[in-house]
This record gives structure tokens, sequence and C-alpha cells, in this order.
């Protein structure tokens, strides 16, 4: 990874956070599905990063939204849950012709079928983890089940429409 | 040792996942005793001018809202002047206790600059902090009712929990009855709260409103809260389960007060001499 792809990266992480903030942050769809758009930038950092990094950037990343969220560790957690899940769910679903020419598990290059296997997984896993977070009981539960099920839907289509809008095809390869 | 160290260092990614889950969920658990770590926070001064820039957006969109909920609040206040002037002119001694407590409080006024109301837990973060005279534990109301206290603040703003946290309990007077309970939000919807601890043998109606009881320094005695939407009672339980319907619109949200207690100080002082 060289300085430029460095700058580039962070560049992208300001994105996510400021889109989460000021757009989706108050885009609550039937008041049960949120959008996580952020979850996008751990998602779909390049193949090469070693799981260290993932890692703390996954941390770094949920405490980020955590201070605008005033909710402290939340994201956090769940953020940090899925940066370390990523490589292993990444290997487990290689396909056949494995990961050769490719930099990024994106979208276009890797096939909408993929795409979904790699990502809903991951997306479900993160939300479930973040509202039991957030609300600290099992009280909750159905409400949770829920809203875990539509937010997922939800923040995966913003990540399906925001890729076909913004991620072009020489940046993935 | 040195074999404990490769170990640690072929597992690395593992360890730093476990370190840092357990950073989180420190920060989870003991968020509610940083309340001075305004800091890592919505009042921090970065974080609140990013949502003093959204809001400089927004607020234009609100506008129409705005002047509606102005409009009505200027008719309350003249309606309050009016009651007050029938009460000089009947020359009541009654208006010695009201001058009391018009000193005891001090209302500040701010604009609320990032709010939310879909959460299990909710803030919001207004425009003042603690260079125009606000403390963690002041109340927070709107021109409708109760809204919220502080959590924290930094010089130039507050993060305030909404009324609708789950760590938020109001005490509240039935004002027909004269009866005391306690409002909680049970994190469902932003419109309605729950009323707790209501004995059987009182006899409610829909439509009861209720109000502050002024039993903490928080809160002045007969803030609006909201009304009775419904009511039921188990055969066996003590207490009623009541519905009640906020007067506060928490979603439209622009403006709130915030309650400056001059002798909250006293106040607490004289009870913990009780304890």
């Amino acid at each position: 990874m060289n300085s430029r792809s460095i700058i580039y990266n962070f560049l992208v992480f300001v994105i996510y956070i400021m889109l989460q903030v000021f757009l989706f942050d108050n885009m609550v769809l039937f008041g049960t599905a949120f959008c996580f758009i952020y979850i996008g930038f751990i998602l779909l950092l390049p193949f090469e990063i070693s799981t260290v990094v993932l890692v703390l950037l996954g941390f770094i990343t949920g405490f980020s939204i955590d201070i605008f969220y005033s909710s402290l560790g939340v994201n956090a957690a769940s953020a940090t849950l899925i940066a370390y899940l990523r490589p292993f769910w990444l290997s487990t679903i290689t396909p056949s012709t494995g990961y050769e020419d490719v930099r990024i598990p994106a979208l276009k290059v890797m096939g909408f079928g993929w795409f979904i296997t790699y990502a809903l997984p991951l997306i479900f896993l993160h939300h479930l983890s973040l509202f039991f977070i957030e609300a600290g009981e099992l009280y909750h539960f159905w409400l949770i089940i829920k809203k875990t099920f539509f937010s997922s839907l939800f923040t995966f289509a913003m990540l399906v429409i925001g890729q076909n809008l913004f991620y072009n095809r020489d940046r993935l390869t | 040792m040195r074999r404990l160290f490769l170990l640690i260092y072929q597992y690395r990614a593992f360890f730093t996942f476990i370190l840092l889950e357990i950073i989180a969920f420190w920060l989870v658990i003991g968020t509610s005793t940083f309340h001075n770590a305004a800091f890592f926070n919505t009042s921090n001064n970065i974080v609140a001018s990013i949502f003093g820039l959204r809001q400089g957006v927004y607020q234009y969109f609100n506008l129409a809202n705005e002047n509606d909920n102005l409009a009505k609040e200027n008719a309350f206040l003249r309606d309050l002047i009016y009651q007050k002037q029938i009460a000089v002119l009947s020359a009541d001694s009654s208006l010695m206790s009201s001058t009391d407590t018009a000193v005891q409080y001090n209302y500040i006024p701010a604009k609320v600059i990032n709010n939310s109301t879909q959460k299990i837990n909710n803030y919001l973060t207004i425009d003042k902090g603690s260079r125009d005279g606000l403390e963690p534990g002041m109340g927070a109301i709107s021109s409708f009712g109760v809204v919220g206290v502080v959590k924290t603040v930094s010089n130039n703003y507050a993060t305030v929990y909404s009324l609708l946290h789950g760590d938020i309990q109001v005490s509240t007077m039935l004002s027909r009855l004269g009866v005391f309970g306690t409002t909680k939000w049970d994190g469902l919807d932003p419109l309605y709260a729950n009323l707790l601890y209501i004995p059987r043998h009182v006899e409610l109606q829909v439509g009861d409103s209720i109000t502050t009881s002024g039993y903490n320094a928080i809160f002045p005695e007969g803030i609006p809260i909201g009304q009775i939407k419904e009511f039921s009672i188990e055969e066996n339980e003590t207490f009623y389960n009541i519905v009640v319907e906020l007067s506060s619109d928490f979603q439209s949200l622009s403006h709130v007060y915030l309650i400056q207690n001059y002798f909250r100080q006293e106040k607490d002082s004289v009870e913990l001499l009780n304890e």
C-alpha cells in the first residue's frame, strides 16, 4: 500500500462518515429501517490489507460514528466484530477462480450473486450486534430482530446503489 | 518467554480484536460514568459545529412549522399575562408566592442542532454551553413541555438526554387529582410514554393532563408532560398501566429552554442533611 492509496482511502473514510452523519442519521424508514452505510468502508477495503490493520480501522470507524451518535462504544464494538470476521468470511466464500486480478471485493468486479453472499451476512451480523448492544437487554427482542432485518436490507440496497454510482471499475482491479 | 511472544505474534489479529472489543464494551458500560468526558461526545466543539452547519441548512425547510410553534407559544404567553393582570387587579395574596418562583428559575433559550427520536436511547445537541451558564443535570423544556436533562457540557455546546432515553425518569403529578407518579419512555414510539406507579384507587380519565411535580430540583412544578391516552389495570396488580401522549413533539424540536434553578444547591444540601 503506497502513500497515495492511503490518502485515497482516508478520503473515502471521511466521505463515508460524513454520509452517515449528514444524510443517513435522520433517514429512518417506517421507524424500523436504519442505514449504517459506513460499514461499506470496511467491506470495500482492498484484499491486501492485513487483519490487524483491518480490525484497527474497524474500531476507528465505529468509534468516529459513536462520537456523532453519543453512543460511545456501541458502533465501535460492532464494526470491530465484522472487520475481524471479514477475512475469514472472504476465504470461506472464495470463488473457484480465486481473487486474482481483483483489488477490492466490490459489486462491479465480483458480480451481484457473490456480493450478496459476501455483504449481506456481515451487514446482518453488524446490525444485530449493534442493536443488541445499544438496547443492553433482551426486553425488546422482537423489535430488535425486526429492526435488524429491515435495516440490513436498507443498508445493503444503499451500498449497491452507491457502488453503481460512485465506484469506477479502474480503481477496483 | 520467547515462545509466549511468538504465540502472541502468531495470533496478533485475534488479540488486537479481543483488546479492541474489551475497550469498546468498557466504553459502552462506562458511558454513564464519563459524565464530564465532553470530548468524545456531541458536545465536543468540532462535532457540534459540524452539526451546527447541518442545522443551518435544515432550518430553512422548517420555517413554516417553526412560525406556527412560535405563534402558539405567543398565544399561550399572552394568556398568562392576562391571568396575571386579573390576579393583580384582585390583589390576590398568592401573587407573593408566584413572584418567588419567578426569581427561583431562569430560562436560557437554546437552539437544537442535533436530535434523534428513533433510537432506544436518544439525545439532543444544543448550541449553548458552560459559557452560557449550563451545567450537567439542568432540565430542558420546549414551548409545549418537558424535553430532557443536560448530560454533558463543553464551552459552547451541550448534549441533552432526551425524555426518550431509557435512563430518564421524570417525577410527575396528575394535575386534576394531585397524585404523584413517574414518567418513563418504553423505547418504542416517540409520541408516547408510560406513566408508572399510579395506584389502583385513583379514578383516572382519558385526557387527564400530567405535569412535572416539582419534587426534584430539575423542573419547576407544573411544566406539562402530556395527556393520558389510555389506561388499564390487571386483576392482581397494584398500579395502572398508563399510556401518555407527550405534549412535546420530539420529531420537530428546534428550540428549547434550559432551566437554571438558583435554589438547587440549597435544596440538595437541605435534603442531604435529612439523610
